[in-house]
């Protein structure tokens, strides 16, 4: 199970930007209960905040404000507890290219205290389901990007977290391991894990996704299954049209309620909400 | 709009250079003061340049103005300043071959392969000229200063110093290039840089054993005319055989008649050599020095023009695939997953961690642990060419009297401790991780766990370069048993120290945004930062220790139980402000 509460980080204290330009929050108050069992999408734009949110959920960064829970344990308090109760694929693979498959395998198993039999086990497992048993020998920095990728994800599941966090799992990987890491994100589910990943492929979330999450701004705007999301847009339109209002998203039909459609409507409103903001305080002068 | 070539010049500039034309007013103290001792140390190393090159040219110019030879450091510089710039002109064209993945990508973008190759020859040439400054500018500086030369003499001497580097390095490349085509397993950074680092640790070994053995000589006018006047000599015949130095000189005012062939035979003792040939002219004549001039000119733009449309083609196609790695297949057998898949205790699988990424990295392993062999290899040749004077005489008798006090116990501890300090791997530890850390910060690491591993890899490092120092020491003076135990102690102690200072300095200022490892470790100023500190710490103790006059034993146990306390009092401390710094460092 994974908590966020009221988390909030500002980037550019102090910095060279900091001193003359008012620093805007990167996460603003973000809120999030994730159950065992689900897989949680989390979607936004660029620079929305997403790797920012993984960042203090992982302990990567220190939040300004809020807290982190990890199966009922306190991130902050007590890191090095909560940090066992999860695997984690970071965004960039291409950090370990002066070992050997093999190494970087043995050193997560170490750090997660993996014994002997259970870590061969589960590395074979993994790595034929991948298709990088063979490979495991040879220096990292001659695997392909999606090799890599499927080498971290092969060495966050090694203690077999019961939460696995992923930041953009699919990027590099072809449609097998893509399918496969699909998969895997099921079954873990299937098995009481919680499953937390960000992406942009809106293909990948709304087919394994029991719920999501869209930031933008630094701000979650939505949470909630596709179903729900639907839902509210339906009802917001219903209500705008009663109003004699123009709302986004004009396009109709099955195209209008794909989660491609709802998440560009959602983000362009926040930020037409946002200038709106940002406009009036000179509105009133 | 600039045009593509002169942007691409630009853009290889600043990557290569890091040219940073920003202004210091406004900017934060931190960078104000980077930049400074940037500036510093740049200012350092050239005056030490500039006053060993001053030194030998000056004792030339002694030596060979009685014989009206004087023109023979111009000669020298001409040839010296050759020769050096195609050596460094060839490892630097070698180690900026491919330096990253940039090089490959102008090849995608509507760029001639003479302009990627033209901007990529501006950009080695810009280091080599400030080699040719040094080198030839001094020469002509000495002989101009002496002889009340016009100003016309320096304006051409900064031209021959514009124009002496274009032909060697037009050679390097011509050179490089092809192997670089056809050779593909040179095609590979790794490589390159094992292939430049070995190179530039010889030739630096060399120039060391030269200035060495050449100092104490420089005394002797007579040696010194015997190699530099005359038409028997290395520099002359290097002056016939390769015609842009002989160019040079003679633009410089340099005629056949400052190469009297009698002197060859001149007579050994410096008296003897005073009687100079009465009917040497002056200089070469205005006509002569300008054609030699228009003539260098000449065959430097030639060379350049040259090399650059003929290999650009070959340059081209030999970045296409540049570090492109083979992927090697094998399936591991149940025997084999046995044997590779072991638990082992968190420390020592960082403590691997650490040892592996600095030993496959070259660029960290030549600025780290190879500082442990090659330091006492620098000594050893130091030693080696003042041997003679060292191994009897009075020399002699002074080492065996120092070495049987307090001197040869601290003289051991003081080489080791700052052969202990250069491999300075502590100081760029956590820089080093960088982008790694956003992954290593999410596992269940220990903040303690992580830096002691650091600590211990420098330490160990320390610990293997002080028993190199204080036995090699120990062989050179004379030192007995107790010397070389209590020297070890003092430098064991000092390096557990200075490794966790060096720790510190790192978690405090870390330089954790780079593109290349090469990066990392150039660009860190810690490193330098502690090499240079050590120094002054070793030279404030060897001041202190003529104060105190303590037995050996009273140096072993101040110094020895002095630095341990400091280590053990710092420790708590360093550990709270390093978890704090680790935890607040953010990628």
């Amino acid at each position: 199970m994974i908590k966020l509460e009221g988390l909030s980080k500002t980037y550019a204290k102090g910095g060279k930007k900091g001193k003359n330009s008012p620093a805007r929050p990167a996460v603003d108050d973000l809120s999030l209960e994730l159950k065992p069992g689900e897989i949680f999408g989390f979607l936004g734009p660029n620079g929305a905040g997403k790797t920012t949110t993984i960042k203090m959920l992982t302990g990567v960064i220190r939040p300004d404000r809020g807290r982190v829970e990890i199966d009922g344990i306190d991130l902050a308090a007590d890191p090095i507890a909560a940090k066992m109760r999860f695997g984690y694929v970071g965004d960039n693979p291409e950090l370990w290219n002066k070992l050997k498959g093999t190494e970087f395998l043995n050193f997560m198993a170490d750090v997660y205290g993996v014994g002997d039999a259970e870590r061969r086990g589960r590395i074979e497992r993994y790595a034929s389901r991948f298709g990088i048993a063979d490979v495991l020998g040879a220096s990292i920095s001659s695997y392909s990007r999606g090799m890599k990728q499927k080498l971290c994800v092969l060495g966050s599941l090694l203690h077999e977290p019961p939460n696995w966090i992923l930041d953009e799992p699919i990027v590099g990987l072809d449609p097998e391991a893509a399918f496969e890491l699909k998969s895997l994100m099921r079954e873990r589910a299937d098995a009481g894990a919680t499953v937390f990943f960000s992406t942009h492929v809106m293909e990948v979330a709304e087919k394994i996704c029991d719920r999501i999450g869209v930031i933008a701004g630094g701000r979650l705007i939505f949470t909630g299954s596709l179903e729900e999301l639907r839902e509210r847009r339906a009802a917001e339109k219903n209500a705008a049209a009663a109003a004699g209002a123009d709302i986004n998203g004009g396009a109709g039909g099955e195209e209008s309620g794909s989660l491609e459609r709802l998440f560009l409507d959602l983000v362009e409103e926040e930020r037409a909400g946002e200038k709106t903001a940002g406009s009036e305080p000179e509105a009133r002068r | 709009m600039r045009s593509p070539f002169s942007s691409l010049v630009r853009l290889t500039l600043k990557s290569s250079y890091g040219f940073d034309r920003g202004s210091i007013a406004g900017a934060p103290a931190k960078t104000v003061a980077k930049k400074a001792g940037i500036a510093l140390l740049i200012v350092l190393i050239s005056a030490d340049f500039l006053f060993m090159f001053g030194f030998y040219y000056y004792s030339a110019y002694r030596a060979l103005k009685p014989l009206g030879a004087q023109s023979g450091i111009l000669a020298l510089g001409a040839v010296a300043a050759s020769a050096l710039v195609f050596i460094l002109g060839f490892l630097t064209a070698v180690s900026t071959y491919c330096p990253s993945q940039a090089e490959s990508l102008f090849l995608a973008l509507p760029l001639r392969p003479r302009e990627i190759l033209g901007a990529k020859f501006i950009s080695t040439y810009v280091s080599q000229f400030v080699g040719s400054l040094l080198l030839m500018g001094m020469a002509v500086l000495i002989y101009g200063c002496n002889e009340r030369s016009s100003p016309l003499f320096y304006l051409a001497g900064l031209l021959v110093c514009c124009l002496l580097p274009l032909v060697p390095l037009a050679f390097a490349y011509l050179i490089i290039i092809p192997v670089m085509r056809i050779a593909r397993p040179l095609r590979n950074k790794n490589v390159v840089m094992v292939i430049a680092s070995t190179a530039a640790v010889v030739l630096s070994l060399g120039i060391s054993y030269f200035t060495q053995s050449a100092s104490s000589k420089m005394e002797d006018p007579a040696w010194i005319q015997q190699r530099l006047a005359g038409t028997n000599t290395l520099s002359a015949h290097a002056l016939k055989a390769y015609p842009p130095a002989e160019l040079a000189w003679k633009a410089l005012g340099g005629t056949e008649a400052h190469l009297p062939a009698a002197v060859s035979a001149a007579p050994a003792s410096p008296s003897a050599a005073a009687p100079a040939p009465a009917a040497v002219p002056a200089s070469a004549s205005a006509g002569e020095s300008l054609l030699a001039l228009a003539g260098l000119f000449g065959i430097s733009a030639l060379a350049a023009l040259a090399v650059i449309p003929a290999l650009s083609g070959a340059y081209a196609s030999s970045l296409s695939g540049f570090d492109e790695k083979q992927l090697r297949r094998h399936k591991a057998s149940r025997d084999e997953l046995s044997r590779t898949y072991r638990q082992r205790p968190l420390l020592l699988t960082l403590l691997l961690r650490e040892i592996k990424l600095v030993n496959r990295e070259p660029v960290y392993f030549f600025n780290g642990p190879f500082t442990v062999i090659i330091m006492p290899v620098a000594l050893g040749i130091t030693w080696f060419a003042q041997r003679d004077s060292l191994s009897s005489g009075p020399a002699a008798a002074a080492i065996a009297q120092f070495a049987s006090g307090s001197g040869g116990l601290l003289a051991a501890a003081g080489l080791a401790a700052f052969t202990a300090s250069m491999a300075s791997v502590a100081s760029t530890g956590f820089s080093r991780d960088a982008k790694a850390l956003c992954v290593l910060k999410a596992m269940p690491l220990d903040a303690r766990n992580y830096a002691l591993a650091k600590w211990i890899y420098g330490f160990l490092l320390s610990a293997l370069a002080s028993l190199i120092g204080v036995l090699f020491t120990a062989f050179i003076i004379h030192l007995d048993i107790w010397g070389v135990l209590g020297a070890l102690l003092i430098s064991l102690a000092f390096s557990a120290l200075i490794n966790l200072l060096e720790l510190l300095l790192d978690a405090v200022n870390p330089r954790l945004h780079w593109d290349s490892p090469t990066a990392a470790m150039k660009q860190n100023p810690n490193m330098g930062i502690m090499i240079f500190g050590v120094m002054i710490i070793i030279g404030l103790f060897a001041v202190l220790s003529v104060f105190l006059k303590l037995s050996r034993l009273g140096f072993t146990i101040a110094y020895g139980l002095g630095f341990s306390a400091l280590f053990f009092a710092a420790l708590p401390f360093a550990r709270r402000a390093i978890d704090r710094r680790v935890e607040e460092m953010e990628v």
